[in-house]
């Protein structure tokens, strides 16, 4: 017990000192203001599931709606959390070396990653419809407390899944991408050709589980404790590899020569796309979005019946074509905070810089249009227009607000990292913040202009025009932001985070 | 190219980690830094290649002063520490890369870098080679310091250039600075802890302390031991 109780003081002291070595009161009240939105927002679905989801078809309760497509949401979930959650491996390394037994060691962190953001905020929806659909909607309190008993096991049964997969394959993340793909794609075909076997297994599961059968419950709690202990097992003997190691040296098939006659604009542009391809974090954000351009637009393109709404509509315009450069241009420059002293001492112009980060982002938007085209021609033509119309927002308006963002980044992001994918290394608030700007005005001009849809479009489209025709003039105004702050971002990028 | 330093201050927090009235290294100079971890080494480096605002004074190289021009980096070469690598590339690819930042054709680019051959890993320029981030580290930083030196920059800057480096290149090293600083007039500015090497490569050294220069020397047969001397006695 000794060792355990070391072990929470020491994360009790690393959490409070992180907290005090940001400024606290700022990062509490905004971060308080957008945990309350997300509240508000997920427990009135959840209550107000009946209202919001109009969509239930005739005859079916709100309870058996949801048990009919709860695996459909687990297994989203599971692949994005895949990405987002914190693995107990890099934790544990610095007590390695001390006589600690290393069963114990993965057994503490392995439950302690349970506290974890992600297994708390589907209770934000999950508990206010448990409580009115479950426990003011007639259901025997022994089934309703036999269903969420049900939900946490499979909540729980995830995480340990997921920390077994990342651990099973840290080092070739291709893997798991194209097993999410083919999960993706099998998915869509059950909506497309209409078997719905994994809406009938949700609903069978859960709605035993809602009528108290304990053997069901019994089944997932065995489930759950055998990929504990599976997990538990595999992160104990994949303790012995290093996991900065980089395997053996890669050797290039042929090195690109940079010479003067391509332009110093395009050199650097070549040398960012270096940088992506051949560093994981970056590349992976690169995977999930060509995965996010395929896999998850094409279930929203697919599930017509669900999203009907113009601001979900906005939503799927602005990820098809716009998903890499939301994802990967919010931590420009930060990208390459390890290497930020040496563009700087050298002569680099920094109009350069941005120009090429500029075109990086415009390109993107084209590159993701033409993935994502193929999807809305067969899945839902109703949207091309919308999708014609957002390459232009996307490539004129979306990649300017995240240069905007970019050139405030002062975290340093190590690009290299192995063990773990997405993180929150090189994020702030602001990153948080920055969706209201990005995603509400072309949400709300969408919805605001419903019942005159044309010139909705055309006006977002033309502002994206209008955005793109001025692109010189957004690299001179983001090259004099670049001149202001590059000291503080230089100084901020020298520092190491935990 | 001149460089000078008129006034100098930098402050973290309440602490002048920096303080120097005034500094001045001529055209052709080798210029040696001496001191102890945290003397204000690095800060002062930093402030001459423009990556740290100054609380006061400047920095001029040339005539421009650095906080408030561009074109005086395209006669510094610098090397102060991994940052300065881009170790996502080959040695050849970030080379080709640094030479095409300094406006050199492909030919020009590998002209240059025959004379840094024996001092570069061996394959460094095989198209075939590795990346830099699986050299080892003192092959990683060989890549560095000649990224800062062969475009036939007018001043280096380097920081801890002996440091990592086996023996041998340590020796050749030493050889190629002297060379490129008497041969071709490089003006040389180099921060070390290794006595020995910096007494024999520059002609001036300078004693750093607690942010200020306590002390100055014109290199002699002398000058080794006086300054094991003084250390020895802090």
């Amino acid at each position: 017990m000794a060792v355990y109780r070391q072990l929470l003081a020491h994360h009790w002291k690393s959490f409070t000192r992180s907290l005090s070595r940001r400024n606290r009161w700022l990062t509490v009240l905004a971060g308080g203001m957008v945990m309350l939105y997300v509240t508000v927002l997920l427990g009135g679905m959840g209550f107000f599931f009946k209202e919001v989801f109009r969509g239930t078809p005739a005859g079916i309760d709100s309870v058996s709606f949801l048990n009919q497509h709860l695996i459909e949401v687990l297994l989203g979930m599971f692949s994005m959390r895949f990405f987002l959650q914190q693995g107990p491996r890099m934790k544990i390394r610095p007590y390695l070396h001390l006589p600690i037994p290393r069963k114990k060691l993965v057994r503490f962190y392995q439950l302690f990653s349970l506290f974890s953001f992600h297994n708390v905020i589907p209770y934000l929806f999950i508990l206010p419809f448990w409580m009115r659909y479950f426990i003011a909607g007639g259901y025997e309190l022994g089934g309703a407390l036999t269903w969420l008993a049900g939900f946490t096991l499979f909540l729980f049964l995830s995480h340990f899944a997921i920390n077994l997969l990342r651990t099973v394959l840290s080092r070739n993340s291709f893997h798991f991408l194209i097993a999410v793909s083919v999960m993706a794609s099998l998915l869509v075909i059950d909506q497309v050709i209409q078997t719905h076997f994994v809406s009938l297994m949700s609903f069978v599961l859960f709605g035993q589980l809602a009528a108290g059968n304990l053997y069901f419950l019994g089944l997932i709690a065995a489930c759950t404790v055998s990929i504990f202990l599976y997990s538990s097992a595999v992160i104990r003997h994949n303790l012995r590899s290093t996991p900065e190691a980089h395997g053996s040296p890669r050797v290039l098939r042929r090195a690109i020569f940079f010479g003067p006659k391509r332009g110093q604009v395009m050199n650097l542009v070549m040398l960012e796309l270096r940088m992506i391809w051949r560093n994981k974090r970056p590349k992976h954000y690169f995977l999930l979005s060509v995965v996010f351009a395929l896999a998850y637009i094409s279930l929203m393109l697919a599930d017509t019946d669900m999203f009907q709404s113009e601001a979900i509509n906005a939503v799927i315009g602005l990820f098809a074509s716009g998903t890499f450069a939301l994802n990967y241009g919010q931590l420009m420059f930060a990208w390459e905070s390890i290497y930020f002293d040496g563009f700087l001492a050298r002569s680099i112009r920094p109009e350069e810089m941005v120009l090429a980060k500029l075109m990086i982002l415009q390109g993107s938007c084209l590159l993701f249009f033409l993935i994502s085209l193929p999807l809305f021609i067969w899945l839902n033509p109703d949207l091309l227009l919308l999708h014609v119309t957002f390459l232009f927002y996307n490539a004129g308006v979306t990649s300017v607000l995240m240069l905007a963002l970019a050139v405030r980044n002062q975290h340093r992001v190590d690009i290299a990292r192995s063990g773990s994918f997405f993180n929150y290394e090189g994020f702030s608030l602001s990153h948080w913040l920055w969706i209201i700007p990005t995603v509400l005005p072309p949400a709300l001009t969408l919805f605001l202009l419903q019942n005159i849809r044309w010139t909705a479009l055309l006006f977002i489209g033309g502002v994206g025009v209008a955005s793109l025709v001025f692109s010189r003039q957004w690299s001179e105004y983001f090259t004099q932001q670049l001149l202001s702050r590059k000291y503080q971002m230089a100084m901020g990028f020298r520092k190491y985070e935990d | 190219m001149k460089i000078d330093v008129h006034r100098l201050k930098k402050r973290y927090n309440d602490h002048f980690a920096l303080d120097v009235p005034a500094l001045s290294i001529e055209p052709g100079q080798s210029f040696g830094l001496v001191g102890n971890n945290g003397a204000g080494k690095t800060t002062l480096l930093r402030l001459l290649l423009d990556l740290l605002p100054a609380d006061d004074g400047e920095v001029r190289i040339g005539d421009e002063p650095v906080a408030l021009a561009e074109a005086w980096k395209r006669h510094v070469g610098s090397y102060l520490d991994s940052s300065f690598l881009l170790d996502y590339l080959s040695p050849l690819e970030f080379l080709s890369f640094i030479g095409s930042v300094y406006g050199l054709s492909r030919s020009e680019i590998l002209d240059r870098l025959t004379p840094f051959t024996p001092f570069l890993p061996a394959g460094a320029l095989d198209p075939h080679g590795v990346l830099i981030r699986d050299l080892s580290t003192g092959n990683a930083k060989k890549v560095g310091i000649v990224a800062a030196l062969f475009f036939e920059p007018d001043i280096a800057i380097l920081d801890e250039p002996f440091a990592n480096l086996d023996p041998r290149s340590q020796i050749v090293l030493k050889n190629l600075l002297r060379d490129l600083n008497t041969k071709k007039g490089l003006t040389l500015l180099i921060s070390s802890h290794d006595l020995a090497h910096v007494t024999e490569v520059c002609k001036r050294i300078a004693v750093l302390e607690d942010g200020h220069f306590i002390r100055e020397i014109d290199t002699s047969e002398e000058t080794l031991r006086e300054l094991q001397d003084y250390f020895a006695a802090e």
